[in-house]
């Protein structure tokens, strides 16, 4: 790297309260490269593009762009020395048609008069030139989340951004629209655009990044050339050295180090045959003697799933003279809320059981889980829970049954903000006799239950009647788990269970999650995270436009059939 | 890991006083700006005020009287603010609780004392309380917001009610009244403050307030509209019907609002005029938001409006000033105090609130 | 003849709620809820009033109109995007604000109560045009009713939004802002500044709907004039769904029962005219019920 670099961001910081997001980060990117921000969940990744872009101003350091310094106070900035970036949370106005959203802003005008003729050439002229197949007629809110994001890189290219910024582009697409973007993003570089991405699959990384920068905690780690490092190298540089031995190992799992990455590394993903089995010396072989890592190197979960699927399946096998807990039969119900509803749904879960139901996101997953939940309305079909047919028990009854429920964003679709502790543990369970009387409710008796439960989860906090927001948002999203874990308990189901949480609070769901299902607790779980399914689940589903494609057993999952599930292909 | 923040549980009980004494020293702080523009002294504005309100046992009587229903629509308004809920029609509710609380009274003018007085005043409330029916039915079939529908429902209550008491209810005159109702459903005066009598209204008003506040804090009726309010969504699953739950503290709230009406009636004017509400409706969302819609201390804050609104001839009379004054006061009231409060809106995180300046409560910590 | 009458009084009750209305859409559509319309209206009286009579022109009332409007605009942009107030109250608060501060004025500057003293009223159209053309001896014979001038123009002021939104840049751009503030802070848009702008300009409408009341209809002030024609605009606003054309016929609408109740008061004296007045809500309320096709507020109605 003899030239000047492009973007010279030197010394960055930034604090909110407590935690430092970035703290002396500098980070050099080449015009003309693809450069890969890789670091687990809270390492500073997006704090660093949002600063860059101007949407987040640093406490300190200075950004270089051409050798000239910038500093952006307003994203507008960014634009116009063009940077764009591509948020996770895709930002779109969903009253207006997609050519309206891409070109607001920056449109073809004369004295303030839009002219959309010319606009609409412009745009269609970029949608030619890279292969988009977006509809620019349709409202924003109707069309599908990959046409949203292309939407998203379209508006930044028609601004004539030539550094693009994408924070997790991948993270909700199926693994065929991944190789779209791939090639996408191939070909803006092509053009001679500048990327810098973040991600955290590492085979992404390996497939199209020329240099990989690690944070880690908010600090740099380092930036390497990609073909002068290894998969092995970054995985272990992600997780600090000794963070290992601070995870208790309550189940007897070890948890993710860096040769075990290794391995998973060398392991051949085409031939579920040689994803290592811990009880199975026979599968250890396999993967000792399988061949060495190819062009493109098997997908690494930096969250460390990968590693304990090696030490594996907590329980092992599911015993096959596990009764049959849930089974829902041939079920069809409406869509809601622009989630596409489900037909004809068939699915069998026993207890104690772990089921990851995968897909594409919007493939119906959300109806089945408020289906379940007793949120929607069946429209044909039964469901039984056991012996009860529990097709239309309301929610409070299913509750009773045993029936939870962890909605998507657990914060917002769960918490009661503004409340105390104890009434959040509270909710749903208000109607018990030990609870009430007449109505009445026994503070005292509750407020002593819930402080006793929150200190046996270690949620970190002062008093039981202070507001939930008052807590961080790792320990808020405990107390929606704890409350979600309301004993009795007999089905659970979970949404995206580990979005947004440390490596640290992963691992202690997963563990809570295998330690519950000894005791016989079903659990149904939804992700777009097709690795932590991998890692946690005895089966894996996948839906696709409301129907199950297919179902198969996690230690024979292939992960190219998956893939093809996920995009609607037959078996 | 946050630091979570060490907040005493009675401090936050005490808020709402801490509010309401906040805004009075605003209230004072305006008061000097105000006179200054008015050109009289700042004292005297202030003491005008008092004198008007409290300065004589006549003046303090009709305080006393503004107090029975700005507590009850305040506390209309705090009992659906507190289940997610915004009633901007305590004007019509009060108005058509009043109208058919008098015409009870009228037919049924030959019940019993024991029976009549009651029903009266039931009769208003539940009058007030199907007013909001429409309004709940429009939120919950179309999805139209209640600050509009209960906007529109306003003014059609206040027309019928015109159209009624000139027309098929009316007493014959050209006025827009009903005729006097039979003093059996009257309520009389319990004791005499000057020259006027004092009815036992404001007791009951008292009453009504502390059952709110305990039924809202205590039971599980309360907690449930409560969970309403802070999440609909997360109450759903958790099995709380949110919709009823909702329908119930609507009708509570216009129950609430039209037992204002009924008594104003009933304790009061002893007859139904088109005209009687000075704005009792609207200025029960002052009252409701200056002590942060918690029900228990709305009493303080309806007394500070009642006040206000009480000595508004008196600085006609006394310093020659609008009795306007008193309505720019309410409304610079109600701003300073709005600016804190803070309605759920998603997608928007905790602020520091004004208070909280004041008060030193160190910023939430973000992960 | 009488059709015709009820006609032209059937413009002038819609101008004020047209203009008003137009205000509050502006606003909304830029995602700031705006139930200030009323205040808006009544300051915008008030001050119309009072520059025609410092200054004798009624042009400059309606300037002052306009002012008066935009100064409770400044204030609900303040409240609603710097303080971040809850959008409603602030907007119930600006009300009472309204409310209060004309009575005191009124009494300050003109030391009077209930009523101004009368000042020049705006030309109607009729004397616009026989000054303008002189050649036009009395006007042509559609100009012989009596009605303001600025009822011509609200309705010219409406077509325009209506262009405006329909093909300009910053109609889009508006929307946007009231679509998802976030986007369009990350599109470039100074969100924030506009919204402002965009509450100021509703108000400077709403003002001279007001205005269209003190100096075009009457030639004074009165107290509370607005008897609640800025909640009639709300109610207007989304019975024309958030759109220029719906709002257009939405005030006419509500213009046109306004007069029908006025005529029936003054020819049927018997019947209930309150029914007329009431109607607009009525028929507010009905669509809402009915609810015939589909449009949804803006996205971000209230939010930040």
């Amino acid at each position: 790297m003899s030239a000047p670099p492009l973007i010279l961001m030197q010394g960055i910081s930034k604090r909110y309260g407590e935690l430092w997001a970035n703290r002396q980060v500098t980070l050099a990117v080449a015009a003309g490269e693809i450069h890969a921000l890789v670091g687990e969940n809270g390492a500073g990744k997006s704090t660093l593009m949002k600063i860059l872009f101007g949407l987040v101003q640093p406490d300190e350091g200075n950004i270089h762009l051409d050798g000239k310094p910038v500093a952006f106070k307003h994203p507008k900035e960014a634009l116009r020395a063009g940077i764009g970036m591509v948020q996770q949370q895709l930002l779109i106005f969903p009253q207006l048609t997609s050519l309206e959203n891409i070109v607001v802003g920056a449109e073809v005008r004369r004295w303030g008069v839009l002219n959309r003729k010319e606009t609409r050439r412009k745009v269609e002229a970029l949608c030619c030139s890279f292969g988009f197949d977006l509809p620019l007629d349709v409202h924003a809110d109707e069309i599908s989340f990959a046409h949203r994001q292309q939407m998203e890189l379209l508006r930044l290219l028609y601004r004539g951004a030539r550094i693009l910024l994408l924070d997790e582009p991948s993270s909700l697409l199926a693994p065929a629209e991944i190789e779209r973007l791939l090639a996408l993003l191939r070909a803006f570089r092509a053009e001679g655009h500048t990327i810098i991405l973040t991600t955290h699959r590492l085979r992404e990384v390996f497939a199209i990044a020329d240099r990989i920068t690690i944070l880690r905690r908010g600090e740099l780690a380092g930036t390497w050339q990609r073909d002068q490092t290894s998969a092995q190298q970054i995985a272990s540089l992600l997780v600090p050295a000794g963070d290992d031995a601070a995870v208790p190992n309550g189940d007897g799992i070890n948890y993710l180090s860096p040769g075990r990455i290794a391995g998973s590394l060398s392991e051949n993903a085409s031939s579920p045959s040689s994803r290592p089995r811990p009880e199975s010396m026979k599968d250890q072989e396999c993967w000792i003697t399988a061949p060495a890592a190819d062009s493109d190197p098997e997908f690494v979960d930096m969250t460390g799933n990968g590693g304990e699927a090696m030490l594996g399946q907590p329980s092992s096998e599911l015993p096959p003279e596990a009764p049959p807990i849930l089974s829902v039969e041939t079920v069809t119900a409406q869509s809601v809320h622009q989630e596409p509803g489900i037909t004809d749904f068939c699915l069998q879960l026993r207890e104690g059981e772990i089921f990851g139901m995968a897909g594409v996101v919007g493939n119906g997953q959300r109806v089945l889980a408020l289906l379940l939940a007793g949120m929607h309305r069946v429209s044909a079909g039964t469901i039984r829970l056991g012996a009860h047919d529990i097709t239309n028990t309301p929610t409070a009854a299913r509750l009773e049954m045993g029936i939870r429920w962890l909605p998507e964003n657990s914060l917002e679709e769960g918490a009661l903000a503004e409340l105390s502790l104890w009434e959040n543990l509270l909710l749903g369970f208000q109607r018990r006799p030990s609870n009430q009387t007449l109505g009445w409710l026994h503070k005292k008796r509750i407020m002593q239950k819930a402080e006793s439960r929150l200190e046996l989860s270690r949620v970190a906090y002062t008093n039981i009647t202070q507001p939930l927001s008052d807590l961080s948002g790792g320990n808020q999203q405990k107390v929606i788990l704890e409350r979600a874990l309301t004993e009795p308990l007999k089905m659970v189901l979970l949404e995206q269970p580990c979005r947004g949480l440390d490596i640290h609070a992963q691992r202690e769901t997963h563990r809570r999650i295998r330690s519950l299902i000894r005791a016989g607790v079903t659990f149904l779980i939804f992700s777009y995270d097709l690795e932590e399914l991998l890692s946690l689940s005895h089966r894996i589903g996948v839906m696709y436009r409301g129907r199950l494609m297919g179902v198969t057993h996690t230690h024979r999952a292939e992960r190219e059939l998956l893939g093809q599930w996920m995009l609607g292909a037959p078996e | 890991m946050s630091i979570a923040r060490n907040q005493h549980p009675i401090i936050k009980q005490l808020e709402p006083l801490v509010a309401t004494l906040y805004a009075l020293m605003a209230g004072m702080l305006f008061c000097i700006i105000l006179a200054y523009f008015l050109g009289t002294g700042s004292f005297e504005l202030i003491s005008a005020i008092w004198e008007g309100a409290w300065g004589s046992p006549n003046a303090a009587a009709a305080t006393l009287s503004k107090l029975t229903p700005l507590l009850l629509t305040g506390l209309a308004v705090s009992v659906a603010y507190q289940a997610g809920l915004l009633n901007i029609g305590c004007e019509g509710q009060l108005t058509l609780g009043a109208l058919s609380a008098a015409c009870f009274a009228l037919t049924a003018s030959q019940l019993p004392r024991l029976l009549l007085m009651p029903l009266t005043v039931l009769v208003g409330a539940l009058a007030g309380a199907l007013w909001t029916l429409p309004a709940m039915w429009l939120r919950q079939k179309r999805g139209v917001h209640e600050v509009v529908s209960t906007l529109l429902l306003n003014y059609v209550a206040i027309y019928l009610a015109d159209y009624l008491a000139r027309g098929p209810l009316g007493d014959g005159s050209a006025m827009a009244r009903t005729a006097e109702i039979p003093l059996e459903s009257t309520w009389r005066a319990v004791c005499s403050v000057g020259t006027i009598g004092v009815t036992a209204a404001p007791w009951a008003a008292l009453i009504a307030m502390c059952l709110v506040h305990v039924w809202l804090y205590r039971t599980c009726g309360g907690y449930e509209a409560g969970a309403c309010r802070s999440n609909p969504l997360a109450a759903r699953a958790a099995g709380i019907p949110v919709n009823r739950r909702q329908t119930r503290s609507f009708l509570l709230s216009g129950a609430l609002a039209g037992l204002a009406g009924a008594l104003e009636v009933a304790a009061v004017h002893h007859r139904f005029y088109a005209a009687f509400s000075p704005g009792y409706g609207f200025d029960g969302i002052t009252v409701a938001f200056l002590v942060n819609n918690v029900p228990g201390w709305t009493w303080l804050s309806a007394l500070l409006i009642a006040s206000l609104r009480a000595a508004d001839k008196w600085l006609q009379l006394a310093l020659g000033i609008s009795p306007s004054t008193i309505l720019v006061l309410q409304a610079l009231l109600l701003i300073t105090v709005a600016s804190r409060v803070r309605l759920p809106v998603p997608g928007r995180t905790r602020r520091r609130s004004l208070l909280g300046h004041l008060f030193g409560y160190p910023e939430q910590t973000r992960q | 003849m009488a059709a015709f009458q009820l006609f032209l009084v059937t413009l002038g009750k819609t101008t004020p709620i047209l203009l008003a209305c137009m205000g509050g859409m502006i606003s909304e559509l830029a995602g700031v809820i705006n139930f200030a319309l009323e205040a808006m209206m009544l300051t915008g009286a008030f001050l119309a009033v009072w520059l025609a009579f410092v200054s004798g022109s009624p042009w400059l009332g309606l300037m002052g109109g306009a002012l008066g409007g935009m100064l409770i605009g400044l204030m609900h942009s303040l409240a609603c995007l710097k303080f971040r107030t809850n959008q409603i109250v602030s907007s119930i608060a600006l009300n009472l604000l309204a409310a209060g501060a004309t009575g005191v004025l009124l009494n300050q500057i003109f030391g009077v109560y209930g009523t101004s003293p009368s000042v020049a009223k705006l030309p109607t159209l009729r004397q616009c045009i026989s000054e303008s053309l002189p050649f036009v001896d009395n006007g042509p014979a559609w100009t012989s009713g009596e009605i303001s001038i600025l009822a011509p123009l609200a309705i010219a002021l409406s077509l325009l939004t209506m262009a405006f939104f329909r093909w300009s840049v910053w109609g889009l751009r508006i929307k946007a802002c009231g679509e998802n503030p976030l986007a369009a802070k990350a599109a470039g848009l100074p969100v924030t500044l506009m919204r402002s702008l965009v509450v100021l300009t509703g108000g400077a409408l709403a003002g001279m709907g007001g205005a269209y009341l003190s100096i075009g209809e009457l030639s004074a002030f009165v107290e509370h004039m607005t008897q609640g024609r800025g909640y009639l605009a709300i109610a207007a606003l989304i019975l024309g769904r958030w759109k220029p054309l719906g709002i257009l016929l939405a005030a006419l609408l509500f213009g046109f029962s306004e007069a029908f109740s006025e005529w029936l008061a003054v020819s049927w004296a018997n019947l209930p005219h309150q029914f007329f007045l009431a109607l607009p809500y009525l028929v507010c309320l009905a669509v809402l019920t009915l609810q015939i096709g589909k449009t949804r507020p803006p996205s971000s109605l209230g939010r930040l």
